[in-house]
């Protein structure tokens, strides 16, 4: 039936696409660079220890 | 047809061709400025070069420990310089089977360089070409380690053959694969921090007794390879390179 | 059609369609490249290979969001579907370039090194699972990424394998449909891919702000497109007696059709042919393409997605052709036409109903 189908269709979008939108947006909330340091030159605070 | 139905192999009504056209040009123009705000948004690399032009030829003293490198005594006042020895592959000096002799060695190879660290390794294409004993007494002495205290340091571990110039970026997430392979097959693992002032500063990694870090040691240090880690060690000076003793088992993810 | 199969039945419009797309590959990867070698200088300058990666890779996702917005766009106006009659071409070309990514990555990344390239795409970065005592942003930023594109890769593979009308024929439209569908998840792994890979390491607002954008114009067309269409079939839904009236005679111009709808069956496209109405299925045996938006050239309905025709009164593809579709009975009472609501086997013969045009109408005389 193209019917079902058709409905098929948009519920895979209803459930695909803020799946995708939520792991795409939680996917950039843990870039190490959105939040901490990195390892680039002039980006790491270092912390020292006495000799 | 008069009205603007298509048909694929008929000839696109006249309306139908116009809206076509302007859809077709904005899609390309689209793309076209995509690819432009691609490129130009991504991020220097940094300097690091990988000269496959020119072999130089380098003289000094075969050492395998911690990792196998060649000592070549510094400028007058300043430390004696060491190269790490690399293959033309994801392969460590050791896979270069050198010879062990105490004598001096000449070494030809493509030298690695970055920025102000200068050429930090070589890579040897052929062990029978392009290393030579020459016969003759040492002529530059395993440096004396200066100790530099405990620290702890933020940064990232990195294989420095790609680091220092063979892929530019040869960092980060991308990169982890391959600088994990690349550590993994005997390139020594090398950790990539700022130094007070904020300037870079590497740090050659060895074990707590000062080794190479090789068999369990070096598979427990792989999984952390190129993510964001907090490292607790003995840090010291040998010759010009820094080293960083520690405990791969009590590496820290931040 | 189904008369012989070539490798691609060439015409003027595909082939236009594939020059622009082989033009619009060409230029975007050699803008990337080029500008992207200029644009630092000397030593600072990314290696070519890892240019060629990002254009490759950029490239392909600028494709598979083009070949993803023109089914809802062609459903939500017509004048679109041109973009669609050769869909399957920029979808083979999407897997091209993704496959030249793909190869790359894998030789540049994982060869030279003392494990099988391909293996180590899978094993090199093993953390699947989350460490002991790990946090799971530490987790999510180190997640293989790799692997997520492999499999987009393998969805968008078995669909240019099978984009051809052979396989589209053999596996059955319905199979082939939803095996295409496939793209969907394909699609999702890709933004995922790109999400923990690239843009684990950048910085920018730039790379996000394109790929996050481009994701929320095509789940929006998408569900805007199905909504839209779910709402009018809603109003149109007429009730299921044993003879309908769907249209009137002065709502259909000549040569034109009206799609109708009623409730629990497949739509039925209505054509009225100079003084006669057929009624036939709204399905296209090809593509399944919405035979009712389509027109009656040389006599035939014509599919308005690939131009395939039927005779409006058994349902049958001219010969050579073979295709056919179910047609309904039909008749017209005074200004209506009415529909029996139980489809006929496809290509069965049905009696157009004929149109008594009764003089002294408006404009007439």
């Amino acid at each position: 039936m193209i019917r079902a189908q058709r409905r098929r269709h948009l519920w895979w979008w209803l459930l695909l696409g803020p799946l995708i939108l939520v792991g795409f947006a939680v996917g950039l909330s843990v870039r190490p660079s959105a939040s901490a340091t990195t390892a680039r030159p002039g980006a790491t605070p270092t912390q020292e220890a006495s000799p | 047809m008069r009205d603007a139905f298509y048909v694929g192999y008929l000839r696109m009504p006249k309306r139908l061709r116009a809206f076509v056209t302007t859809v077709v040009v904005v899609l390309l123009l689209g793309a076209g400025a995509v690819a432009l705000v691609a490129t130009t948004q991504q991020p220097a690399p940094g300097d690091g070069t990988w000269d496959l032009s020119e072999k130089i030829k380098v003289t000094g003293t075969l050492t395998t420990e911690p990792y196998a490198m060649l000592t070549v005594p510094g400028k007058p006042g300043a430390p004696p310089r060491q190269f790490l020895l690399v293959t033309m592959g994801k392969v460590g000096g050791a896979g270069l089977d050198l010879p062990a002799t105490d004598d001096a060695v000449s070494i030809t190879g493509y030298p690695i360089a970055r920025g102000a660290a200068g050429t930090v390794l070589l890579t040897v294409e052929s062990p029978e070409d392009d290393v030579a004993v020459s016969g003759k007494p040492v002529i530059a002495r395993d440096p004396v380690p200066v100790a530099l205290g405990t620290a702890t340091l933020d940064g990232e571990i990195v294989d420095p053959k790609c680091y220092f110039g063979a892929m530019k970026p040869g960092q980060g997430k991308v990169h982890k694969a391959c600088a994990t392979l690349c550590i993994q097959g005997g390139i020594p693992p090398m950790f990539v921090t700022t130094d007070a002032d904020g300037a870079p500063a590497y740090y050659l990694l060895v074990d707590e007794q000062g080794h190479g870090l090789r068999g369990e040691a070096l598979h427990a240090l792989l999984p952390f390879v190129a993510d964001p880690v907090r490292l607790t060690g003995q840090r010291e000076r040998v010759g010009d390179l820094l080293r960083l003793r520690i405990d791969p088992r009590m590496i820290e993810r931040r | 059609m189904t008369h012989a199969y070539r490798a691609v039945q060439w015409n003027k419009h595909k082939r236009t369609y594939d020059a622009l797309i082989a033009v619009g590959v060409v230029l975007f990867i050699a803008l990337f490249v080029v500008v992207g070698l200029l644009q630092h200088e000397g030593d600072h300058a990314a290696h070519p290979v890892t240019l060629i990666l990002r254009a490759t890779s950029t490239c392909a996702i600028t494709l598979l969001t083009i070949v993803l917005a023109i089914g809802p766009l062609a459903r939500l106006s017509p004048r679109f579907n041109p973009l669609l009659y050769n869909r399957r071409h920029l979808g083979v070309s999407t897997f091209l370039v993704a496959l030249v990514h793909g190869g790359l990555a894998t030789f540049w990344y994982h060869g030279f090194g003392v494990v099988d390239p391909v293996t180590s795409v899978f094993t090199t970065n093993a953390n699947y699972l989350p460490a002991e005592g790990q946090r799971w942003q530490s987790w999510l930023h180190g997640f293989p990424y790799q692997p997520l594109g492999v499999f987009a890769l393998i969805i968008l593979f078995l669909m240019a394998a099978t984009s051809h009308d052979f396989w589209l024929k053999n596996l059955s439209p319905r199979v082939w449909k939803n095996l295409h569908t496939l793209v969907y998840l394909a699609y999702g792994l890709i933004v995922m891919h790109v999400t923990l890979g690239f843009l684990q390491d950048d910085v920018s607002v730039v790379y996000a702000g394109l790929l996050g954008g481009s994701a929320a114009v095509i789940v929006v067309l998408h569900v805007v497109a199905g909504v839209r269409e779910n709402i009018k079939e809603g109003q149109d839904g007429i009730a299921n007696t044993e003879w309908v009236a769907v249209a009137k005679i002065d709502d259909l111009e000549d040569a034109h059709g009206k799609v109708v709808c009623l409730k629990n069956h497949e739509r039925i496209a209505v054509f009225r042919h100079g003084d006669k109405v057929s009624a036939v299925s709204n399905v296209c045996a090809h593509q399944n393409g919405p035979l009712g938006e389509g027109r009656i050239i040389d006599g035939c309905i014509t599919c308005p997605w690939h131009g395939y025709q039927y005779r409006p009164e058994d349902g049958q593809s001219p010969p050579p052709y073979t295709e056919t579709i179910p047609t309904y009975r039909v008749r017209v009472e005074g200004r209506d036409i009415l529909v029996n609501p139980e489809a006929l086997p496809p290509g069965t013969a049905v009696e157009p109903a004929l149109i008594h045009e009764t003089v002294g109408e408006a404009g007439d005389a």
